[in-house]
């Protein structure tokens, strides 16, 4: 309240206690180190160029396409002024610019778009920035770096105009990144852990040829290792079948919408999950995982999003990723497993257990279908 | 997962990375805007932006006093003129950025010279105040009253620095230099603003009522200080419990309906009052200001109506990028963000905790309260608890969040 009053108070003398209401002046400038060239991409908000070169020409308080694109000029000049890019020491000159529009909910932006060409393959990036800070003390230019996949985030301000990267030599940032990322999309991707564990409830029995139905009858595995054995060529199934769809979608060599993608993984869960319930599906369970694994790896390619990598750094990316999620479905069948296998000479698993948890999330599974392709939106998770 | 997660194609990754590298900074988010989606629009007549134009007349005079300023970078009286124009813009439009340009205009005399004036002095204690910079506020200030012991407006930022940091005995003296300066609505507001928040709600109300009526003309001359003596009667009724406060809600709002500061506590009102459909018709396109956003959203978690998704992404966004920039004035919005949409009350309470070390004002200690509830650690808001008996502080909501969390220790207090 204390604000309140003195934002009233020097409205005779212009005060201004509240603190901010809105987003405070950032740009945001993104560079993608490809061998020599520097792929700049540069979001500055119109308030600010307006500000600082004037874009409303009518005076009317609608900044148009039409303004901008007549100050394009003056706009690409008073920015590229203010930044400069260099590789060991060597200015890395900009190329053409190409002048674009976005919206980024706190405001309309002007994007530049420009690729700065080095003389050589940098060992050490260095950014120079100044756009706005005479103008404004506060603004902030929000610079991302990304190096073989690898984004490096820092705030660039007037006590801090200069950032400097080493360029990592190898993949080992790459590797680690996306090792963990895959790790931590699988195990934070409720989805995708159903499924697993939807995969692996039934691994400790046999179901006796021809015996289908809830009644089937399932004959407990004699040894862990087998088990062991079976689950394994379940799951690399399953990662071989997702890391084809997911390498297909990044090459954009398949592309489906998202929606539809989701929908699919959803109806996997619940085919999954009913058949551990009815015993329908008759075979091995390898098959059906690798059917189903191609599903799946179109909704990884969904999180990865398109990939500006270099081949080498790509194949890296992508094949730690992989590994990655394939570590985390290994944690998850080393806590299903045992317990299942200790459990199989029970009656209450197989009775109560597996067709109690399938159930459970056949219903999840099916109103996330629902949700899913239907684009309801209901589903909190 | 991606399922129902706020991830757009291309979105997703760079979070998850960054997450992974600067242990869930949250840095993802000012990525995530950095890559909307940059288009060429479909034509030239298609808006980007809406800035204040030549209908907004300050916008017109702050235009042509800095096209001066900029022929004469050392006039100081021209400077001053600029920064207060500034200051008042942000207010007005709730945009820090012209926090910053007030702060660019006083560039030549700058806060530590000895030499700069204590009219100078007094906005940069202003902008330090916005920034929560209180206790450098406070320094400044003490110069500024040093060298004028009358300065009325440095004494009334000093009761809001003092008031924020709930240090009501300071406060309280210093709304009475504010008073021996000057009378009217805004001596009294100050003074009832202290009252309301230490067990004399009745009293200030009181106060208010016969001050507006003393001072009618000066409300109707300073729409703006009528606005904030009348919100300040608003939240003194809603903590007594009293229903008048829509009726203050709405008087203030009948003066000046865009006022964010007013916006903000009027959305909590209906919140609390089961109104959240008023909320978003309120708020729908007021999404630039990030309070109002917030409160957007939380109208649009209750009711599954509105773009609730975007919205969270945005904020999201917002807050990430606010990190980014080694910001901590969004702490108790963020705070309330991350536990009442994304319910995560240890996060949600490291903020709020964070958050009551800088500034203490009822919307501070509710945050708190709640977190503490929520994350089953109830001896994390003892702060609060200690704030309320010292004070003797009476809020109805307050003090039942303050009897949970009593219930929740057991007893002991």
């Amino acid at each position: 309240m204390i604000r309140l009053l003195l934002l009233a108070v020097f409205a005779m003398l212009a005060l201004a206690p509240r603190a901010h209401a809105h987003s405070a002046s950032s740009s945001y400038l993104h560079i993608v180190v490809q061998d020599k060239a520097l792929d700049v991409q540069w979001s500055i908000a119109l308030r600010d160029l307006d500000y600082a070169v004037g874009l409303d020409n009518d005076g009317n308080g609608a900044i148009t396409w039409g303004e901008l694109r007549q100050k394009r000029d003056a706009v690409v000049a008073y920015a590229l002024a203010r930044l400069s890019l260099s590789a060991d020491g060597e200015i890395c000159a900009p190329g053409p610019t190409a002048l674009l529009a976005d919206e980024l909910g706190d405001g309309g932006y002007a994007v530049l778009r420009f690729v700065a060409t080095c003389s050589h393959q940098p060992a050490r990036i260095a950014v120079r920035y100044g756009l706005m800070f005479d103008l404004d003390p506060m603004h902030r230019g929000l610079l991302n770096v990304m190096m073989s996949g690898v984004p490096h985030a820092v705030a660039l301000s007037p006590g801090q105009p200069r950032a400097v990267f080493d360029v990592t030599p190898g993949y080992g940032d790459t590797v680690r990144t996306f090792f963990l990322t895959g790790m931590h999309h699988l195990l934070t991707g409720i989805d995708h852990m159903l499924f697993v564990t939807m995969l692996l409830v039934p691994a400790m029995f046999h179901r006796r040829l021809d015996s289908h139905g809830p009644h089937a009858e399932l004959i407990p595995v004699t040894s862990f290792r087998g088990m062991f054995v079976e689950s394994v060529k379940v799951l690399s199934a399953f990662t071989i079948a997702h890391g084809t769809t997911l390498t297909l979608s990044v090459l954009h060599i398949v592309s489906i919408p998202e929606r539809l993608s989701e929908a699919g993984i959803a109806l996997t869960i619940l085919i999954t999950a009913v058949d551990n319930i009815f015993h329908l599906i008759p075979g091995r369970r390898w098959p059906l995982a690798f059917l189903f694994g191609l599903v799946h790896g179109l909704g990884f390619a969904t999180a990865l999003g398109p990939l500006a990598l270099p081949p080498v750094a790509l194949g890296a990316a992508l094949l730690s990723f992989n590994l990655g999620l394939e570590a985390a479905q290994v944690s998850i069948a080393c806590i299903v497993l045992p317990v299942g296998f200790l459990l199989r000479n029970t009656l209450i698993y197989p009775q109560r257990i597996m067709p109690g948890i399938s159930t459970a999330v056949a219903v999840v599974a099916l109103a996330w279908f629902t949700d899913r392709a239907f684009d309801l939106g209901l589903m909190p998770f | 997962m991606q399922g129902a997660g706020p991830c757009r194609q291309g979105q997703c990754l760079r979070p998850f990375l960054l997450q992974m590298l600067l242990l869930g900074a949250g840095l993802c988010a000012p990525l995530q805007v950095g890559w909307g989606a940059p288009h060429v629009p479909a034509g030239d007549g298609v808006v980007l932006e809406q800035v204040p134009g030549s209908r907004d007349t300050s916008s017109v005079a702050l235009r042509r006093l800095n096209t001066a300023l900029m022929q004469n970078r050392g006039d100081l009286e021209l400077a001053l003129k600029v920064a207060r124009l500034d200051l008042d813009q942000s207010r007005k439009f709730g945009d820090p950025r012209y926090l910053g340009r007030a702060e660019a205009a006083l560039a030549p005399w700058p806060i530590d010279a000895p030499t700069t004036t204590p009219d100078t002095l007094l906005l940069y204690a202003v902008m330090q105040q916005s920034n929560h910079d209180f206790s450098g506020s406070l320094a400044t200030l003490a110069r500024v009253i040093a060298a004028k012991p009358d300065a009325v407006q440095a004494w009334l930022v000093r009761a809001a620095v003092h008031q924020a940091q709930a240090d009501y005995g300071a406060a309280s003296q210093d709304c009475g230099q504010v008073a021996s300066g000057r009378l009217g609505l805004i001596p009294d507001t100050c003074s009832a603003s202290i009252m309301s928040l230490t067990g004399r709600g009745p009293v200030a109300l009181r106060a208010i009522a016969i001050s507006l009526a003393q001072n009618a003309a000066e409300a109707h001359t300073e729409p703006s200080v009528a606005v904030w003596t009348l919100t300040l009667a608003a939240e003194t009724a809603d903590r007594l419990g009293d229903p008048k406060a829509e009726t203050y809600y709405r008087q203030a709002l009948a003066i000046d309906s865009d006022d964010p500061y007013l916006l903000g506590a009027w959305s909590d009102w209906l919140l609390d009052h089961q109104r959240p459909q008023d909320v978003i018709t309120l708020l729908a396109d007021r999404t630039r200001i990030d309070p109002l956003l917030l409160r957007l959203a939380l109208a649009e978690q209750e009711t599954g109506l509105g773009q609730l998704s975007r919205h969270l992404e945005e904020l999201q966004a917002r807050f990430g990028a606010s990190r980014l920039r080694g910001e901590t004035v969004h702490r108790r919005e963020e705070a309330r963000y991350t536990l009442a949409l994304q319910h995560q009350p240890m996060q949600a309470l490291a903020l709020a905790e964070a958050n009551w070390v800088v500034q203490r004002e009822p919307a501070d200690a509710r945050i708190l309260l709640e977190s503490a509830i929520a994350a089953g650690r109830p001896d994390a808001a003892a702060p609060v608890r200690a704030w309320l008996s010292d004070n003797g502080v009476e809020d109805v909501r307050l003090k039942a969040l303050a009897g949970q969390v009593a219930m929740l220790t057991g007893g002991k207090s």
